[in-house]
């Protein structure tokens, strides 16, 4: 009697296991990539890219952070992204007033930095770009950055082994289009978040500014900060700052993009943050160091009709001024954030 | 009485294995909702100008005398719906194709649609605007498909290239990339077509209803704003002349018949 019931249980078992696994439906991809916590640093605002439809994971990111570094996403393999954007420039160019690309041409632009992206409306320093998924669209396809086509870049990519599966371990399979590169490309770009500068820990209390930066700071607040709006350090508008137009490259800023006179000579507030690291500066990088740029405010502003009305006047500064207001952008240098491997070029 | 007991020492087994069975059943193929029977519908677009059918490379006279042919005619269409009987819109479609000249299966929409009789066809030409602003997409709108500004973010909505001894353009081209999805240079055009003798038409299960659809490349230089080659050879960047390129495409469309068989 004992056998039969352990005939029947064991039959019940294993009838009751094959029935609900063909009750599966088979052939859904086992999608395995783990899933990433997008941290908000205290006191920012809410990031305007929330990766509703892109959802970050350890494998999209490790993707996209291959393809940043990847000079094959350019047409003859020498300019990945990361050849304008260096880690230890806080991912803008280093010394270069304009970068340079494809068949020894120029950018048009000082390449910015790359950090806390997740918060801007618009790219470029016209804002022509309108979402960070198809920011990389630009320089990849712009004749004297990349010069590359995407469908070339794709079938690059699809001849490496290595991308199939990271393709797949990221979207669940193998295959390779234009809007899964972007979206690997954006958990990578989304994520370079700097928040850890001596300024930011002065705020949580952990720091103290010493006499030198406190008094750059109260300047920094006095003189500057209606447009470098802190926690990001922009207002994320555009602004004519009263820089002549170069003559050489005819670049009339925001009104490319608009079509509106009002917008001439207009160009994106850019974040202060690393500023020590990110120079030349200007949207064409006119102003080899920092004083230099401080110092424009000064005394160098241009009229013309559209320049913004803070800067009728100026913004007057004295050398001592000058000097405690450097003080003060040091202490936006985030070391943990241009150390930080995880942002480095993959092993 | 052995036998029957030993029976009924397998009906919990039994009872769970139906249940399972069942249970497995229910998920799989019952369908709790019946959708309204479609029939078939097919969209033809015939590419002509005026009354020639356009073929790349041919040439061809605008209405301002300017000769001209085309090598590349494309576009794109979403947001399908008929007009029923009672006037209600139904949707149709809500999907993007690309109809490209250059891609004959292109041109053949294999649709379906609910059942009914129908008194117009409405569409939308181009991209809505907030397909233009929510990052990458993919299918007929993946940006490798040369529809896409990189550098002014935002679809080209149709594009139209060629040359004319006309055009003051590099090589004598001429080339309209229209796009501009932002008051006031909005190029999205919605388009409610009538069957030619405005009789209502039928979709049916039993039967292939086929709308063939001329779209006139003349239309572009003269439905309601007179474009001229030798004035505007490019339009390559949202703006009035888009504007007004879009102005007349609006109006290239007309349903030359519908079969149904």
């Amino acid at each position: 009697m004992r056998y039969r019931w352990t005939i029947t249980l064991i039959l019940f078992i294993v009838t009751g296991a094959v029935l609900i696994n063909a009750c599966k439906k088979t052939g859904a991809p086992v999608h395995q990539a783990r899933p990433v916590d997008f941290v908000v640093p205290d006191g920012f605002p809410d990031p305007v890219y929330r990766f509703e439809n892109n959802p970050l994971t350890e494998e999209g990111f490790a993707l996209g952070r291959k393809l940043f570094y990847d000079g094959r996403l350019s047409k003859d393999n020498n300019f990945p992204c990361a050849s304008c954007h260096q880690q230890f420039a806080a991912f803008a160019t280093f010394d270069h007033p304009l970068s340079h690309g494809f068949n020894n041409q120029f950018t048009k632009r000082n390449a910015p930095g790359l950090f806390n992206m997740a918060w801007l409306k618009e790219m470029h320093w016209d804002g022509g770009i309108n979402h960070i998924e198809v920011q990389p669209l630009a320089p990849i396809t712009a004749p004297n950055e990349m010069a590359e086509d995407i469908g070339n870049i794709i079938a690059k990519l699809e001849q490496d082994g290595t991308y199939r599966e990271m393709f797949r371990q990221a979207f669940g399979d193998e295959e390779i289009t234009s809007q899964r590169m972007l979206l690997a490309l954006t958990q990578f770009v989304a994520s370079l978040v700097s928040a850890d500068s001596k300024y930011d820990r002065v705020k949580k209390g952990l720091a103290v500014f010493n006499v030198s930066e406190q008094e750059g700071y109260r300047i920094f607040q006095a003189k500057c900060a209606s447009c470098h709006t802190e926690p990001l350090f922009t207002d994320l508008s555009f602004r004519n700052t009263g820089l002549e137009l170069n003559t050489y490259l005819m670049d009339y800023g925001r009104m490319e993009i608009t079509n509106n006179p009002a917008d001439s000579l207009k160009f994106k507030v850019p974040s202060l943050r690393n500023v020590a690291l990110t120079g030349p500066y200007g949207h064409d990088g006119r102003f080899t160091g920092l004083s230099q740029a401080i110092n424009h405010y000064a005394e160098g502003v241009a009229p013309s009709a559209t320049l913004d009305p803070a800067l009728t006047n100026g913004i007057p500064l004295d050398d001592v001024e000058t000097f405690y207001l450097r003080e003060f952008l040091f202490t936006l240098t985030d070391s943990s954030f241009i150390g930080n491997k995880r942002f480095a070029a993959p092993e | 009485m052995k036998g029957l007991s030993s029976y009924f020492f397998y009906l919990p087994y039994g009872a769970c294995l139906a249940f399972l069975l069942l249970s497995c059943n229910r998920e799989n193929s019952i369908e709790w909702e019946r959708p309204a029977d479609r029939g078939e519908l097919k969209i033809v677009f015939q590419h002509v100008v005026k009354d020639a059918p356009l073929s790349f490379g041919d040439e061809y006279l605008n209405d301002w005398g300017e000769r001209y042919n085309v090598h590349s005619f494309k576009y794109y269409i979403h947001d399908i719906q008929l007009i029923s009987a009672e006037g209600d819109a139904v949707s149709v479609s809500s999907d993007y194709f690309l109809v490209d000249e250059g891609l004959p299966a292109s041109k053949q929409l294999e649709l379906s649609a609910p059942e009914g009789l129908y008194n117009a066809i409405v569409y939308t030409i181009g991209v809505d605007s907030a397909r233009n602003v929510s990052g990458a997409q993919t299918g007929a709108l993946d940006p490798t498909l040369g529809m896409f500004w990189t550098w002014n973010t935002g679809y080209v909505m149709a594009k139209l290239e060629g040359h004319s001894p006309a055009s003051p353009g590099v090589n004598q081209e001429f080339s309209y990339h229209v796009g501009g999805f932002k008051w006031p240079y909005i190029t999205i055009k919605q388009v409610m077509l009538l069957p030619p003798d405005t009789q209502a038409f039928e979709v049916s299960k039993k039967k292939l209803s086929t709308l063939n659809i001329r779209a006139d490349v003349n239309a572009w230089f003269s439905y309601h704003i007179p474009i001229r080659i030798a004035e505007n050879p490019a339009s390559h960047a949202p703006g009035e002349l888009a504007k007004k390129l879009a102005d007349n495409y609006e109006g290239m469309f007309s349903v030359s018949s519908i079969k149904t068989e």
